[in-house]
Formats: C-alpha cells, structure tokens, sequence
C-alpha cells in the first residue's frame, strides 16, 4: 500500500514536471530572459536578446565540421564559409550576392568574351609573408585540373578553361591551359566560351589562388586539415580548431582592406542537434543558429532577430521517363502527376521555414541578363492546377490505354522526417486530385542516389543546388548524356536549346533560349516537375551586425566595408 | 599461475583472430552498401571519378584491397578519411580520448551508484528506500539517454542557469566539470538502474544465506556483515556485466555526444556509415571492436582477482 502510494506520487510528479517542460517556450520564458539579463549584468536590460558576453566576437552555428580547407579540392557549403573568411580571390561577393573586383585591381575582356586579363593589387600577402602573385593562380588552376589532385570539383575549372579537359587527360601539357601570369601581376584567363557569370566563377574558392611554396611544404594530403595546416590570403586567419567542436577565425592584421571585418573574431560551433542549438541560444552560449520552421515562434518568443533567405536550392520530382508499363513515358501523365500538388500548401503548412513554391526549376535567386532575375524574366511557368491536372492525367491515360490501376507508382525519397512528411503530403494530393494510390519507398541518401543512379524508380524527390549564379546549372543537367539525368529524358529540341545557349555572347538572347529549355523540360515534357525553392531560417541575437546571408553565401562576415556603409553607419551615430 | 598466463596469451591469440575477422568481414561488407564515398547528390564525370578510385585505392580488386588494408593497419595506418582528406589514426587519436574521458566517468558514475543503490535496497528491503531506488531503476531502464540528455540539459544546464544567473552545468560542450557531470549522468543513468537492479537481487540472494546467519549469531555488526560478508559475494555478477555494459556505453555515447555538442568519436563512428566513408568505417569499427575484446579480456582477469576461487584456466573442473 504504501509503495503504492510513492510510486503514485513520484509518477505524478514526473507527469508535472513533463507539462512544465512543454508549456515552457511560451510564456514561462520571459521571466527566464529577465532574470537572466539581470543576473549576468554585462549587457544593459534594455536588449530584448543579448546573445554571448564578448562585444567584439560573434558566436555563430556551423551545424558542422567543414570536412575540407583545401580550396582545391573543397566542394562543400560549410567549408566554404569559412573560406570565404580567410581567402580572397580574383572577385568576392557582395551583400548582394555580385560579384565585385577583389584581387584584380582592373579587367579587361576580350571582344569575343572570352578572355580575362586582370591586373593584380600588389599589397596583398599570404600568412606565410610571401605576396599574392598571378603565379598562385596559375598554380591553383592547373593542380585542380590534373588527375593526381582528384578534386572532385575538377570540372568547373576544366570544363570551362581552354583545353581544360584536354589539360585534364593528359593529352595537353598543363602549360597549354587557360591561364597564364603574364607577369608578376598581370593574369590572363582564357575560357572555351563566352561565359555571362565568369566573375561570379572568380569568387569560388575553386577559382581561388594557392601559394606553391606552402601547399609542397604542408602536403598535398594533409592541406587544410588543421590550423597550422593551411596559408591564408584573407581578411580573417584561424587561429583555432578543434575538430567537430568549434573554429575560431580571428582578424588578420596584414590584411589590406580591415574595415571589411564585421568583428573582430568569429567562432563557428558545430552542433549537430536542433534542439540543442535552440537550447545553447536561449542560454547565451551562441549569437546565430539556423531553426526548423516549429522552431521559429519558439525563437520569436524568446524577443531574437528571425531572419530567412531562399537558399537557391529547388526540390523537383523528376519521373523516371523509361517507364512506359507504368506511363510514365507519357508526357501528359506526368504533367497530371506534377500539377496535382499543392506546393503553396506544402509551403505553408508542411515546410513552415520561408520556401515557396516552385514556379520553374530556376530559384528567384538567381541572376539573369542585365542585372534582372532570371525567375522574373521567365515568370511562372508551373503551378497547382487540380482540374488541369486531372484532365491531362485522363488525357494521357488515354493516350497509353492504361487504366489509373495499372500504374502502381512508386515514390523514392530521402528517409529524413522531412521528406517524408512531404511524400505523404504528395500521397495525400495524388489521392485527393487524381484518385491513385502511391507506394512511399523511403531511403537513406546514399541509397538514394544509388536507386537514382541505376534508374530502380518510378518518380524520386529530387533537389539541386547551384554551382554557379548562371540558370544554366539548373537546366544542363537534363541534357541527354547529362550524368545528373537521372529520369533519361532525351528531347533533340532541348539539346540544342541548351548547346546553342552555352555558346551565345547575347545574354538577352542567351536567357531567352534557357527559358525555352525550362517550360520545355518542365511544361511541355513534364520530364521533371518544380516543387518548391527551399529556405533556410535563423535565428540572431541582438549584436549581430553585418552579417551576410544568402543562398551563394551561407554566412559572411567581410561585406562591412560595402553593405553597411550607410544603414549602419547611421545607427551607430545615433547610438553614440 | 602458469596456468592462468597461458589462459591469458591464448585469450590475446584468439581477440587478434577475433579482430582479424572483424576486419575483413567489416571491409567486405562495406562494400556492399549501395552508393559510394564520393557522390554527394550530383553525379561526378567519370574521368574525375577514376581519379578519385585512384587516389583511395578503391580501382583495385576488393580482395587486394583488403590484404592491402590489413598489411597497413598492422603499421598502423588506417588509411584517409574520404571526405575531410584526415589520417584516420589522427582522428582516433584525437576524438577517442573524448569519448573515453566520458565514457569512464559514465561507468565509474553508473557502477558506484548503481551498486550504493543496489545495497540500499536490499538493506532496507520493503521500506521508502526500496521503493525509491528501484523506481529510479526503473525510470532509468525506460527513460533512454536521447531523452534524459535532452531533459537534464533543458532543466539543469538551461533552466537553473536562466534562475540562477550562474551556469552550474554547460548546455554545450566539452570543457570543464561544468560541461562533465551532465553528458556523463545522462549516458550513465541506464547502466546504473540496470547495475542497482542486479546488486539488489544478488544482494538479497546473499543476505539470506547461513553463512549471514551465523556471522549475526556470532554477533558481528550490521556494517561488518554487509560489507565484509554480504557486498563482496553480491557483486559478483555486476562484475560479469561490466563487459557488456562498457559495449553499451561506449555505442550509446554517440546521441550524448550529439546532444550536448561533445566532439567525440561516436558521431564519426555513425556518420561515417551514412558516408560511405570506407576508411572512417573500417578504422573506427576495428578500433572499437579492439576495445571491447580488450575490455572483456581485463574483466575475465579482474574476475579471478575478486574471486580466487575462479581459475582462469577455460576448463570446468
């Protein structure tokens, strides 16, 4: 009895305790910011969320480690951000994502848009005292196109330098690449085509230069693999790393253009956990993370800055074109299958983080001709449309003779909560609009791109990032012998739109052709259909300033010098 | 005593065959998960991706690649990360000491508690303490780490920080005591109720033997007959679980490292799955495997210290 009794009382008390940890993120917590901004004194009552302690070092959420420093063979976002800290290329990218002369002092380009000469500023230096000479260019440019270096973002430099991919196979001598010093300071690049976004290929960290003498003293194998490990050029050198835990990047005094820093020391941290994130910035441990779109009133509540940006990635369902048992071969069907969802729902409702639907597979942030958007040249292509769908699903059951119970559609897609959650979403759609029943067949990513790879899938949940600020690295990738085409969709029509596009100097004329490729590729073939352009949410503390985020840019902290000049500067008079 | 060294170097014999097969059955498995260690979403030309092949080695027969593999580990290279371009060695070396530091503190928090709890609820069988330790045994067998990590870290490092206006515990990382006790409760708490439940039971078995009888008839007190007669015979089988329960630390170690941001060798270990990261497998798999043979091996040998009557020979008699 009296057991009972205690065990009663102590499952009650959990019980109250558990209602206590959910009721907590919204009223419970102003009293906790109060008291908190109270107590620790530092910063003054009045900031609605101070963030961490030290003024003059911002602490920012890198989600994770960034695997690979060497600006030769990185691919990824993480490691390009804190690239984009330390090293400085031939242009940078502004707030704005344009690109803006950094090392080349003056450019010039050939009538034929093809060759770049550039003369360099001649106070830059690397942290190994040595300067910033055109041969680190050409040094860095002929290492990623040569087979030993195996970087797997080879391409981007060869397959648009002069004989690049001649350079690549061995059948051309390195010398006879693209890109020559023409002295000290003088850089001449060469491309195989006209190229509207080459200075947008100059603030890559593929295109970025590489000190010869520091990358055969450290090794190629190890290079950028720790703090000691790598030679900067940049505003911001490390000056610690412990691996998966947290880098610090700190002003580098050398620097020629100082007033870029928007602080003085930034340190990344590598959380790995959403919850644990939200946990550390309502503790003050962190001043900037990225939230889920639940998290985002929770961040609100809590009186944080909540910012979001689309991050140029599109999600599309790509139909695998070679399955004509299942109709998928009929352009019609997949045009049904596409119009049936709701992506504005699913945006709202499902996403909740600051994506919208997918009108084409171009992002609206995407640059096109003359300084427009390209999504704004190429207006809304696709779109929910129920009755349309219904009526082309119909029209091409029709066209096959296959009854709506025939196909037995399958859907692959990624086996994270999210995609999942959308599939059902898409089941629920196909369901509602069309009336047929979807199999989900959720996989682990790499099991994915395997399926993918070896065409084992009817419809597959599909997303692409860009490579470059150009829609032609949405659009190339459906070209017939396109590695990335994994629904083998083949239209003579759309090869050619897509070759002559590559090799037209008129820019005008040039969008013109991409927008015929995507409303062909998306509309009138249907080979994929547009989804959703996805956004990423974040949250700030309160003493953030300057800080740069966008879909080329995940995070930056040079663009004090140019973005804030007038906006901030004008706080920060009316502060003082 | 000739006898037990014998039992001890076949007993080092059989974890290297032991290892050995680890080995390769890991490698060749591996090979066998779909996708490889390069492609991240967008499809790589093949020239480049012959390159990479190359590079790692991975344009070679598996079978070569195997007794190439072995042939370095035993010179102790194991080989690059894929992605990052690290000597897997260096990220043991590096990662591992974190783990291990948590670990330990996770197994001494859970064996003195667990045991301390254990004793108690035998002691005072029936009362309020039974009852309080073993439903503390329970909400530690039910409550999973994931979710006692999350909660100790939202109440105790979060909340009471915000009440108090001074951090007692870390929200995140790996640093100071501040940043310790709160990782290695959480990773503890299971083992401990699992530890408390056994001594508990092993204890009551051993209370009601003669031989506590008769060490109360000669009138031994209640410490001396606890201690010295009833806790060395009880523990016994909590010994014998120290193996399995350091293999379930050491594997559970991966969500607390992941929820209070500790930069061990757990999340290495799983991610490199998700990867595809060959090497990272093979290095952080043997490794590990090599730990926890080790560790069965010291317990078999702790076992006969405690129990002399335990002959080490891997013969009944």
């Amino acid at each position: 009895m009296k057991m009972k009794k205690i065990l009663a009382m102590a499952l009650a008390s959990a019980m109250v305790l558990s209602l206590g940890a959910c009721g907590n993120s919204g009223s419970g917590n102003t009293s906790g910011s109060d008291s908190s901004a109270g107590s620790d004194g530092t910063e003054t009552a009045s900031t609605a969320f101070a963030g961490t302690a030290d003024e003059d070092t911002y602490v920012v959420d890198l989600r994770a480690e960034p695997p690979e420093l060497n600006s030769i063979l990185t691919t990824d976002v993480a490691s390009g951000d804190i690239l984009r800290e330390v090293m400085v290329g031939l242009y940078r990218l502004d707030a704005n994502d344009t690109p803006v002369p950094d090392l080349a002092e003056t450019t010039e380009v050939s009538d034929d848009g093809c060759t770049y000469t550039m003369t360099l500023r001649q106070d830059a230096k690397w942290s190994n005292g040595e300067p910033v000479t055109a041969n680190d260019f050409v040094f860095s440019y002929q290492t990623i196109c040569s087979k030993e270096a195996a970087s797997s973002y080879a391409f981007i430099v060869y397959d648009n330098l002069l004989n690049g991919n001649e350079v690549y196979e061995g059948t051309k001598d390195p010398s006879e690449l693209g890109v020559k010093a023409l002295d000290d300071y003088t850089l001449q690049v060469t491309f195989e085509n006209p190229i509207p976004y080459a200075e947008h290929l100059f603030s890559f960290a593929s295109y970025y230069p590489m000190n010869q003498k520091a990358y055969e003293e450290i090794g190629a194998d190890v290079y950028g693999d720790d703090a000691d490990k790598i030679v900067t050029n940049g505003p911001y050198t490390i000056s610690e790393w412990t691996h998966n835990d947290h880098i610090t990047l700190t002003q580098n005094p050398d620097f020629y253009d100082p007033d870029r820093c928007a602080v003085g020391t930034i340190k990344y941290l590598m959380m790995n956990d959403a919850n644990t994130r939200m946990n550390a910035f309502q503790g003050g441990q962190v001043d900037c993370i990225n939230i889920s779109g639940d998290q985002i009133t929770q961040a609100e509540s809590l009186g944080a800055k909540v910012n979001s940006y689309v991050d140029n990635s599109n999600w599309y369902i790509q139909f695998n074109t070679q399955k004509s048992d299942k109709g998928l071969d009929n352009a019609n069907i997949r045009l049904g299958l596409g119009m049936a969802i709701d992506s504005q729902s699913l945006c709202d409702n499902i996403l909740k983080d600051g994506s919208v639907p997918g009108t084409g597979l171009v992002p609206t942030t995407i640059a096109g001709a003359n300084g427009e958007k390209y999504r704004d040249a190429a207006g809304n292509i696709v779109g929910y449309d129920p009755d349309a769908a219904k009526e082309a699903f119909e029209k091409g059951l029709q066209e096959t003779g296959l009854s709506a119970d025939d196909l037995k559609l399958t859907f692959l897609c990624d086996d994270q909560s999210n995609a999942q959650k959308t599939a059902e979403f898409f089941q629920a759609q196909w369901k509602e609009v069309l009336g047929i029943d979807v199999e989900i067949v959720p996989q682990p990513f790499k099991s994915r791109l395997a399926s993918m790879d070896s065409g084992d899938f009817d419809m597959v949940y599909a997303g692409w990032s860009p490579d470059y600020n150009d829609p032609m690295t949405f659009l190339d990738m459906f070209t017939t012998t396109n590695g990335n085409n994994y629904g083998k969709y083949s239209s003579t029509q759309y090869d050619e739109l897509i070759a002559n596009a590559m090799k037209e100097a008129d820019v005008v004329a040039r969008q013109d052709m991409l927008i015929q490729a995507e409303t062909l590729v998306t509309k009138t073939d249907a080979a994929v259909y547009p989804i959703y352009f996805s956004a990423v949410s974040y949250a700030t503390s309160d003493k953030v300033q300057n800080m740069t985020r966008t879909g080329f840019q995940e995070f930056d902290f040079t663009d004090a010098a140019d973005s804030s000049s007038a906006a901030d500067t004008a706080t920060e008079e009316a502060a003082e | 005593m000739a006898n037990q060294l014998r039992y001890i170097l076949k007993r080092i014999v059989y974890s290297f065959i032991t290892i050995l097969v680890l080995t390769s059955v890991t490698f060749l498995l591996m090979q066998l998960l779909p996708g490889d260690p390069f492609t991240g979403g967008k499809d790589i030309p093949d020239t480049v991706m012959a390159a990479l092949e190359a590079k790692y080695g991975l344009d070679k027969p598996v079978p070569q690649q195997l007794i190439m593999y072995i042939g370095n580990a035993l010179h102790g290279d194991f080989g690059i990360s894929i992605p990052d371009g690290r000597a897997v060695t260096d990220i043991i070396k590096e990662a591992f000491p974190v783990s291990f530091d948590l670990g330990i503190r996770a197994l001494l928090f859970a064996f003195i508690m667990g045991i301390l709890l254990g004793i108690v609820a035998a002691v005072k069988r029936g009362t309020a303490w039974d009852s309080g330790a073993m439903f503390l045994a329970l909400v530690g067998v039910s409550v999973p780490s994931f979710i006692m990590g999350a909660l100790l870290q939202y109440f105790l490092a979060l909340k009471l920080g915000q009440a108090t206006g001074t951090q007692i515990f870390s929200i995140v990382g790996w640093t100071d005591w501040h940043s310790k006790i709160l990782p290695a409760f959480a990773l503890a708490f299971g083992s401990m109720a699992t530890v408390s439940r056994l001594m508990r039971t092993s204890m009551l078995d051993v209370l009601s033997q003669d031989y506590i009888k008769t060490a109360k008839a000669k009138g031994l007190s209640q410490r001396q007959i606890i201690w010295r007669h009833a806790v060395r015979n009880a523990i016994m089988p909590v010994v014998t679980v120290m193996g399995p329960l350091v293999a379930s630390i050491l594997t559970g170690a991966f969500v607390v490292e992941n929820i209070f941001a500790i930069p061990g060798l757990g999340k290495y270990f799983v991610t490199s799955v998700q990867t595809n990261n060959y090497t990272l497998i093979a290095g952080t798999t043997v490794f590990y495997g090599t730990f926890l043979i080790l560790a069965n091996l010291v317990v078999d040998i702790v076992y006969g210290f405690i129990d002399p009557r335990i002959k080490l020979t891997g013969r009944k008699e």
